[in-house]
């Protein structure tokens, strides 16, 4: 055989190697002291994760490490579909740790966790209602069409509904309407969402806390510090002036546990943004095997 | 001095017995500590029984989150107690390989497949060294995971398929030499519609010749079906047969063999080449023991366009066939638009319409239909067709006797025309 023949079966042979060993990156592992699925299919123990597999919890639950940092402990009887930069919750509940800018799909909500030190717990109830709690850092919510629809402080908890709400746009809110080079801005007490209000009503109560109820203008450029436009239908003043709120806000955080556990109820809706209506709810929503909960450990072999 | 001896004997006895009761007690205390699977429960068993791995291991997955460092620590004590723990090796190897210590995450996962020959081991390494791109020791562990393979194979054989794209590599890489792990491959081959190896993962499982093989392979065979490969399906269909597998004989197109179960000897089970039951509402199908045929009962309530009753007929290329049966109807009007019709087997091109069945005493029907050229298959069909002008129809009709059979060459000139059904002759 001479050289060129001999190159060119080297040649084609390290060709069919390749084709052969392409191996699709992985984008982590999930491990679990119990059985679960991967794609529907039964596994023990641990499991490569593929871009856009999906883990189904059995009895136990599921840690899911992915190679970009995140860490998500996946409850009993839970669903998500993971992908190397977010997953989709489709049933159940997991928490998320170290995933700056992971983003977690639930409903039609998108979370995002705002730093690496978030630690966030989202209870996906039904294909409308979503709970997210964050432990520890913040979380950002979105609706489907990226309007954040709440910021979700650390210690506190809100249960969100995209069906309650009404149309895309009802806005309802309350808090403190300030101004602000000639804008007129609330900040949601219970989502803690800023948004600039139109409408001749808003000069009224600026200075005061007020309850608002307005459309969101689509496509309108909101002032600096707000994330959207609303045109104010009416506005309610609730008395008390800005500083008061602070200081009453303060003591009621983390109230009106309403909504947590069922749907949310018209009268415990504490605000409606972008169409989703939100309540607040108590820290810790029941996520079993969360990063700081109780978890089984392998069975010994003796 | 024997008073004494036995005094003394006494006495041990006595403490030998306290001391085993008090060491049962403490064991059991332990046991219950442990059972509570909380920190300070696990802490107090691990007081009472230091040399537990069992405890470490739990202790090591309660602070798993709160005492990095502590964990694995405790993890290793548990190992270095039971050094036969493969499981604490997995998770001792994981840990590792989330922490970025590849050699020691490898070091554990062998260490662990080196204590322990069953498949977990043997998994966890696969995975290992498909996540490191290490195709070779991938695939030397794969063919360690399959000669010890239980239960659900299609993680293992996902990976493999992610690995290489080529099923007799696959297939040669693994060397599967078991029956259940043949089945499953062909299941996951089903599954994924991987149809190239299929037809051979079905050959190699036929030589098992089990009976709960059965159903996969029939399902190999309808998935061939729908790739339009008949002849692949027909081996596995004439093999089973041949087997006495099912109770239909063996099918030869080329020889003019083409209906399955003409004679409705059994209930249609849907399966293979097997008539296909409908699966909408309003019509039922049984068989009907007085004239030994196919009763299709029509509620009214059935869709104004279905099928009835369908079968995928393998056949020869451009070649002209005949079908004949027999049949009766009741409560079923003329021109109603109940009759037989064929079509290529995605159904998108009609080859023969039957005329309308409708007769209360039994008749003869036939239909004539060429194949077209290129085409291995064709679909036959009882059809109902709403004609216009009438309601949903309301009835039976009872089929037997159906024979299928290929042309002479002179009919493939004949049926250049038009194709119709003929009622060549009343039975009765």
């Amino acid at each position: 055989m001479n050289c060129v023949t001999r190159s060119f079966l080297s040649l084609l042979s390290s060709g069919c190697l390749l084709f052969l060993t392409a191996v699709p990156p992985s984008i982590g592992v999930v491990r679990s002291d119990g059985d679960f699925k991967v794609d529907g299919s039964t596994v023990r123990g641990n499991a490569t994760l593929l871009e856009g597999s999906t883990v189904q919890t059995g009895g136990t639950q599921s840690r899911i490490q992915l190679s970009g940092g995140a860490e998500i402990v996946l409850s009993p009887a839970s669903r998500v579909q993971v992908y190397r930069d977010h997953t989709v919750l489709q049933q159940g509940a997991q928490s998320v740790k170290n995933g700056e800018r992971y983003r977690i799909d639930a409903a039609t909500l998108r979370i995002s966790l705002t730093d690496t030190h978030t630690l966030a717990e989202i209870v996906a109830k039904d294909s409308n209602r979503v709970s997210i709690a964050a432990r520890e850092g913040s979380v950002d919510v979105r609706n489907g069409a990226g309007v954040l629809v709440a910021t979700v402080r650390p210690g506190l908890a809100l249960a969100f509904d995209t069906q309650a709400g009404g149309t895309a746009t009802a806005s309802k809110m309350s808090g403190c309407l300030v101004t602000k080079g000639g804008k007129y801005l609330l900040t949601d007490s219970t989502t803690n969402v800023t948004v600039e209000l139109q409408g001749s009503d808003a000069a009224k109560s600026a200075g005061h806390r007020v309850e608002i109820t307005g459309l969101m203008v689509p496509d309108a450029t909101p002032a600096d510090g707000a994330s959207q436009v609303i045109q104010v239908v009416t506005v309610d003043s609730v008395g008390a002036a800005c500083g008061q709120l602070m200081r009453a806000s303060r003591g009621q955080s983390g109230g009106g546990a309403a909504g947590a556990g069922g749907g949310l109820s018209t009268g415990a809706i504490a605000a409606i943004v972008a169409g989703v209506a939100v309540v607040g709810t108590v820290v810790g929503l029941g996520v079993a095997g969360t990063f700081s909960g109780k978890s089984q450990p392998p069975a010994s072999t003796p | 001095m024997i008073l004494v001896a036995r005094f003394v004997g006494a006495a041990a006895m006595v403490v030998a017995l306290t001391f085993m009761g008090a060491w049962t007690v403490r064991l059991a205390l332990a046991d219950y500590r442990f059972r509570q699977e909380t920190l300070s429960g696990t802490a107090a068993a691990l007081v009472l029984e230091p040399d537990n791995a069992a405890y470490y291991v739990r202790l090591a997955a309660i602070i798993r989150e709160s005492n990095p460092v502590g964990s694995p620590r405790a993890l290793q004590r548990a190992i270095a107690l039971n050094a036969w723990d493969s499981q604490s090796w997995v998770e001792l190897g994981l840990r590792a390989e989330a922490a970025g210590d590849l050699a020691g995450a490898e070091s554990s996962l062998l260490r662990a497949a080196g204590v322990d020959t069953e498949y977990y081991p043997r998994w966890s390494l696969v995975n290992y060294y498909f996540r490191h791109d290490n195709p070779e020791k991938f695939w030397f562990w794969a063919r360690k995971a399959t000669e010890m393979a239980y239960g659900d194979l299609a993680p293992l054989f996902n990976l493999c398929w992610n690995v290489a794209s080529d099923g007799a590599f696959i297939e040669q890489r693994l060397d599967i030499r078991k029956a259940d792990v043949e089945s499953d491959y062909l299941t996951y081959l089903t599954s994924q519609n991987r149809v190239e190896p299929m037809a051979g993962a079905a050959t190699r499982l036929l030589a098992w010749n089990r009976e709960g093989d059965v159903p996969v392979l029939l399902a190999a065979c309808e998935r061939l079906i729908a790739d339009d490969r008949p002849d692949q399906a027909i081996r596995i269909w004439n093999k089973l047969a041949e087997l006495h597998r099912i109770l239909y004989g063996a099918l030869a197109p080329g020889l003019g063999t083409s209906l399955t179960n003409g004679d409705f000897t059994i209930l249609p089970t849907s399966r293979g080449f097997d008539w296909q039951l409908p699966s909408t509402g309003g019509i039922t199908a049984l068989l009907d023991e007085r004239s030994a045929g196919l009763r299709i009962s029509f509620s009214g309530r059935q869709l104004e366009n279905c099928d009835a009753l369908a079968q995928l007929l393998p056949v020869a290329e451009d070649s002209n066939y005949e079908l004949r049966f027999l049949y009766r109807t009741s409560g079923i009007a003329s021109e109603t638009g109940l009759g037989w019709r064929i079509t290529g087997p995605n159904e998108t091109r009609v080859l023969a319409q039957g005329e309308s069945l409708a007769s209360e005493s039994e008749k003869e029907g036939r239909l004539r239909f060429k194949t077209p050229t290129g085409s291995g298959m064709v679909r036959l069909a009882l059809t109902y067709q709403r004609a216009l002008g009438t309601t949903r129809i309301e009835g039976f009709i009872v089929l037997r006797g159906l024979r299928l059979t290929r042309g002479p060459t002179e009919l493939v000139r004949a049926l250049d025309f038009p194709v119709h059904l003929r009622h060549v002759s009343r039975i009765h």
